[in-house]
């Protein structure tokens, strides 16, 4: 007698084999020679490195400055994120779908690119709320200086505060209103349940969204880029950045780097565990499976007052960034008053279709974030069906590799293929796309497979055996009944990692050649050499693309 | 052909026995249930019928062909096994029309467009659901889905149909509707039937023969009747219908000794294999205790009407008694009455 079953399993075996032996290439690798090479210099051991690290100043600064940002972003916000779930969430306030919809703008934002939107309008002399502040108060101190400590805080704020919005707005939905009404019966007040039942009881998340913004403002690398270096303001990244790029074809440049990365990998790689932890501790307990009506609480005449509120916060912080970038960019010159006269689309001609330059980043773009996209759900999607719908073997550490590089900042990704895949270990790849393209898959891998996870758990394992027992063997189950139900789940993840990869900055910065330049860096190269209008006017059709895939990433997954 | 034989199948996860050498032939035409508490193997049991789940040890036959053998590594896989299966989610595909839900398992097997329509309209009249093919799962109740993954399962005409607590989503009323409908299906088209349930009434209305299962082990195979009046042990008798578990003490073959705390009582009961002076558990169903007359002495604490019968609980000394008596005479609560124990059972005083 056949034994299919034996077979089957057995290709699975294959299949796990194959996506290991990816995974293997793209992360494990490069992430062992990241840490080897911190203490191996011309093959024997040494702790010269590390000394040399320790040694600079300018490192210890740049640590310090990096906690700093990342501690008072991670405060901002988690205030500004928990205060407004809290207030579309629980509250009578009106048009609530629609505010948490413009909260939610931020996320979408490139951070380098809010970095450049906050220049318009608050860099100290020709920044639009600046200018507004000191002709209305007749002064000529600026309200506040967008390339200072307190302007990185800021702008980092506004777009790692949604980290919190996102997870706290989560909790919120999902707790069940029994144990609010409960405490309701037993006489507490409006106040005294928020305080003692729904306080306690959304906190994990209020600490795991803080944890997922301050991983998040630590390894960000564009807002320091374009806010700190004009000023000799360095983080961990921009200070690696400086290493790789003033070191440049120095192989002891990139081992500097990569000894300094392994500080940034160790605070972000703890932040995000235990963001883990929080959250699969504690998560089941306090969650109802269906949604319920939420307890809502009644603002009564504090109701305009909170409106008002959130509305100047959505100009503000949300609005007038977007705004004021498309409005820099019709400008002819930058700082004219805004006039029909002074208005020209110039830029946006100049960008598209005269320099040769900026199209063949558009293109690479297009190629990497396409092909990055593709094989990361192809690849993603067989590793999700292994450790969502098997019980063999070997999956936890499949599962461990992937989700690794979600917690790498995109700076450490680089050196690390860097190390690997420049000819003192193997193929040199460096001018080449692959280089990127590796990097890219590496990075959005975890995105793809999280994606892929999520819809084949909605998936129901009956339905396949539903098939199975209709005569269907594993193959024709697949392409009847699996592939159809997950093919909306896999076009957004499609474009979950294609807008990112897209508009990428971080990575590419540090793996770019002259015949490889990525949009993102073409960017910051309009900045470096001072054309600012036409680096707001590629920011603007970056930032159109990105607003256009969201919103077919809703459409299909609604 | 159809007789489906499980010999001696045990299925181990990780550290939870989920069946444990379970034996039982279900015979060609049969309707079986599998019963017993939530986590007691019947699922997993089922699911190694299916093939779904390889079984570590033992062998399952469908006819004379073995289907599955740990020990000879046998194992036919679902698709090949020829059943049809209900399962308890229904498992109707979201994607598909009522119509290509149905005529899945025929399109597998590339029957030809009009056959396909025939059958499909057939079984769909068998559920009564004519007339619904071009619907998606999305516009049919709870009730028409089951109906669907019923039909789904019967469209092939299998000799075994696999049922998987099949009414546990549906409310009372429909899920009292839906037991006949199966069993008249079933009784229609001669087909064998294992059904999984953990509902005792489920098992009693519709099988020929249950199987009462727990913590992975068959408890006791039998009809329904002799589960009831003849339960295997202790737990059988306390999982199937109300009963009330007494001490007692085995004074000769036909007499036992109820200690009440206050006063003994003598109760005739059969002995079976206890012997005189032994400890044991006297079972009482409550409808075999007569109340008006008899030797022994209660109080009434508590009578709740429920319709057809009133539900008493009784003190007999120390001892609450659960009884249930005829509406037509009713005892208030705080009553003193005489009451008779009739028909009773012995088990051994630890098992359970
Ligand atoms: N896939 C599985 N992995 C681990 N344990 C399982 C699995 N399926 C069932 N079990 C365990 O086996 C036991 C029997 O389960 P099951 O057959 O589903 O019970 P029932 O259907 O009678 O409620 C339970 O303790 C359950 O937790
Ligand atoms: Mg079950």
């Amino acid at each position: 007698m056949r034994l299919p079953r034996r077979e089957e399993i057995s290709v699975s075996y294959l299949v796990l084999g194959a996506a290991i032996l990816v995974l293997v290439i793209l992360v494990a690798w490069p992430m062992l020679l990241l840490f080897v090479n911190t203490v191996i210099v011309d093959s024997e051991f040494t702790t010269r490195l590390w000394r040399e690290v320790f040694t600079r100043r300018q490192n210890y600064t740049a640590l310090r400055n990096t906690l700093y940002i990342g501690v008072l972003v991670t405060l901002g916000s988690t205030v500004i994120g928990s205060f407004f779930a809290w207030l579309v969430g629980r509250t009578d306030l009106p048009f609530k779908g629609a505010l948490k919809a413009l909260l939610m703008l931020p996320f979408l934002m490139p951070p380098f690119i809010g970095a450049i939107a906050w220049e318009t309008l608050l860099s100290p002399r020709s920044g639009y709320f600046n200018k507004a502040f000191m002709s209305l108060f007749h002064t000529t101190t600026p309200l506040l200086d967008v390339f200072s400590t307190w302007g990185i805080v800021m702008v980092e704020s506004i777009y790692f505060y949604p980290f919190v919005f996102i997870t706290v707005a989560g909790a919120l939905e999902r707790m069940d209103p029994t144990l609010e009404e409960a405490a309701r019966t037993a006489g507490a007040g409006m106040l005294k349940v928020m305080k003692d039942v729904t306080l306690p009881l959304v906190s994990p998340s209020i600490m795991a969204g803080a944890l997922l913004a301050f991983a998040a403002s630590i390894s960000n690398f564009g807002i320091p880029l374009f806010l700190g270096m004009e000023k000799g303001f360095f983080v961990l990244t921009t200070r690696i950045f400086i290493y790789i790029k003033t070191q440049s074809a120095s192989f002891e440049g990139l081992q500097l780097g990569a000894t300094l990365s392994v500080f940034l990998l160790l605070a972000s790689g703890t932040a995000i565990i235990l963001e883990g932890r929080l959250l699969g501790g504690r998560k089941y307990a306090i969650l109802a499976g269906k949604s319920m009506r939420p307890h809502i609480v009644e603002l009564g005449r504090w109701k305009p007052v909170f409106l008002a509120l959130c509305l100047v916060f959505l100009f503000v912080a949300v609005l007038a960034p977007i705004g004021s970038i498309y409005l820099v960019s019709l400008l002819k010159v930058y700082g004219q008053p805004v006039r029909w006269e002074n208005l020209t689309l110039n830029n946006y001609y100049h960008e598209l279709f005269k320099d040769s330059m900026i199209r063949g980043a558009l293109r690479n773009s297009l190629v990497l974030s396409v092909a990055a996209a593709t094989i990361v759900m192809i690849v993603g999607s067989v590793i999700a069906y292994v450790l969502v719908k098997t019980r063999i073997k070997g999956r936890k550490v499949v599962e461990f590799f992937v989700m690794l590089p979600y917690s790498i900042p995109g700076t450490v990704v680089a050196i690390a293929m860097l190390l690997a895949w420049t000819g003192k270990y193997g193929p040199n790849l460096y001018g080449t796309l692959w280089l990127i393209l590796a990097a890219y898959c590496a990075h959005f891998m975890a995105l793809g497979v999280k994606s892929a996870a999520a819809s084949l758990e909605q998936v129901h394992t009956s339905l396949e055996e539903a098939a199975r027992v209709s005569g269907a063997n594993w193959l024709k189950t697949f392409g009847d009944i699996v592939a159809p139900l997950i093919k909306p789940g896999l076009v957004a993840g499609w474009l979950l990692v294609f807008i990112p990869a897209f508009r990428e900055l971080t990575t590419s910065v540090l793996l770019v050649s002259t015949h490889t330049m990525t949009i993102g860096v073409a960017i910051y190269n309009r900045l470096e050499d001072g054309y600012f209008l036409l680096a707001t006017a590629m920011s603007g059709i970056i930032l159109l693309l990105v607003f256009v895939g969201n919103l077919v990433i809703t459409r299909v997954t609604r | 052909m159809s007789e489906v034989r499980l010999v001696n199948v045990t299925k181990t996860f990780d550290a939870v026995a989920a069946v444990r050498n379970l034996s039982v032939t279900i015979r060609d035409g049969e309707f079986v249930s599998l019963l017993g508490p939530s986590g007691c193997g019947k699922t997993t049991t089922l699911r190694m019928i299916a093939g779904f789940e390889r079984p570590d040890q033992g062998e399952i036959y469908f006819g004379d062909e073995v289907v599955s053998s740990g020990e000879k590594n046998i194992f036919l896989p679902p698709e090949k096994r020829k059943l049809g299966m209900v399962f308890q989610s229904y498992a109707v595909w979201p994607h598909m029309s009522v119509f290509d839900n149905v005529a899945y398992p025929l399109r597998v097997i590339k029957m030809n467009r009009g056959e396909v329509k025939e059958t499909v309209d057939h079984a769909l009249s068998l559920v009564k659901l004519e007339g619904l093919g071009s619907r998606y799962p999305h516009q049919l109740s709870g009730g028409q889905q089951q109906r669907v993954a019923l039909a789904r399962a019967l469209v092939m005409e299998p000799e075994v149909m696999l049922l998987d607590e099949p009414l546990s989503n549906l409310d009372a009323k429909l899920r009292e509707e839906m037991r006949f409908e199966i069993k008249d299906l079933q009784k229609r088209l001669g087909i064998t039937v294992i059904y999984v349930t953990h509902d005792q009434a489920e098992a009693m209305v519709m099988s020929d023969r249950t199987v009462v299962m727990n913590e992975g082990l068959a408890y006791q195979i039998d009809e329904p009747r002799k589960i009831y009046e003849q339960p295997a042990d202790r737990f059988v008798a306390d999982f199937i219908g109300l009963i009330n578990f007494v001490e007692c003490e085995v004074i000769d073959e036909r007499t036992v000794l109820l200690k009440d705390g206050t006063g003994v009582h003598k109760v005739e009961c059969g002995i079976g294999d206890f012997n005189k002076g032994e400890r044991a558990v006297l079972a009482i169903r409550p409808e075999n205790v007569s109340l008006g007359a008899g030797p022994i002495r209660g109080t009434i604490k508590r009578a709740v009407y429920l319709g057809n019968v009133l539900d008493y609980r009784i003190m007999m000394g120390k001892i609450e008694l659960r009884v249930q008596g005829e509406a037509g005479v009713i005892y208030n609560e705080g009553e003193e009455i005489d009451l008779a124990i009739g028909r009773c059972l012995l088990f051994p005083p630890q098992a359970c």
